[in-house]
């Protein structure tokens, strides 16, 4: 029951990303030095994150990435569902549940999983870009 | 960000042993259980003996020997049942330790903590009592109809 690795740092580079003022494209190496974590991992979170159109890259001597999209429109569950598969604490179809499964499916899991879809579709990636924000 | 077979089936076989013991202090074998739930006697009895070590379950052999409850139903929550079979429950790793020193100005942690305690507030107020009596009905109705 854990979000990964993935899914932290993924949030955690859009984050950055979206908290970097200026017009030149932002490094991977810089967000990596910022964020403590290795290059070669963020690149291949970047190349994910690149291909659901969050990010853009420009190419050559300056190049690096920018937000393709605004962090209020950034939806924090679509981003952990594309990096980590789902949010969610069981499988969503069970081929064969018996009666047993089924009760306490409807009433642990399904409570569980509701709550959290709820908590992590309702914030937005500009929430922590505000919060980082009024700390600096 | 899944919960593993031991929460899952550990919670599937306490819920069976509540029910089938009928709240007498009957004891239940492990074969017993095993047929009604499909779950192999081997992964059960892995699972019990965790169970026993954080006091869910007590066990007595001998010719009726089998498990039963160690205290009521109503006294044991979900959270613990998983706690003992899984370790923790948080939805990150890095809320596990004190080690990350990034966590005083982790604008993330906040969040996952939040995440956190929503689970825990779930499985730390639902006990197996609730279960079981929902399991009986359940069956009860699917007679009926």
């Amino acid at each position: 029951m854990k979000i990964s690795t993935r899914g932290r740092y993924g949030l955690r580079m859009l984050i950055d990303l979206s908290c970097q003022q200026s017009d030149t494209p932002v490094t991977l190496a810089s967000i990596a030095q910022r964020q403590d974590v290795s290059v070669s991992y963020l690149e291949r979170i970047a190349s994910d994150l690149k291909r659901a159109g969050y990010i853009y890259s420009i190419k050559g001597p300056q190049g690096g990435y920018h937000m393709a999209k605004d962090s209020k429109d950034i939806v924090v569950g679509d981003l952990l569902r594309l990096l980590e598969g789902d949010v969610r604490l069981t499988d969503n179809h069970v081929t064969h549940e018996n009666p047993l499964q089924e009760c306490i499916r409807e009433s642990v899991y399904d409570v569980l999983n509701e709550k959290i879809e709820h908590l992590v579709d309702s914030i937005t990636l500009d929430t922590f870009v505000n919060e980082y924000k009024s700390n600096i | 960000m899944r919960l593993s077979t031991k929460g899952r089936y550990s919670l599937e076989a306490l819920v069976m042993l509540g029910f089938l013991s009928q709240g007498m202090h009957a004891n239940i074998s492990l074969k017993h259980i095993s047929q009604e739930t499909e779950i192999s006697e081997g992964y059960l009895e892995q699972l019990f003996n965790k169970l026993k070590k954080s006091e869910i379950l007590i066990s007595k052999r001998g010719k009726d020997g089998g498990y039963q409850l160690a205290k009521p139903p109503s006294d044991i929550t979900i959270g613990s049942i998983f706690r003992s079979v899984e370790g923790s429950l948080s939805p990150v790793k890095c809320l596990d330790t004190d080690c990350c020193d990034r966590s005083e100005f982790c604008l993330t942690r906040c969040f996952w903590t939040e995440i956190n305690d929503e689970i825990n507030q779930v499985i730390d107020t639902l006990v197996l009592s609730e279960l079981i009596e929902t399991y009986r009905k359940n069956l009860a109705i699917g007679d009926k109809s």
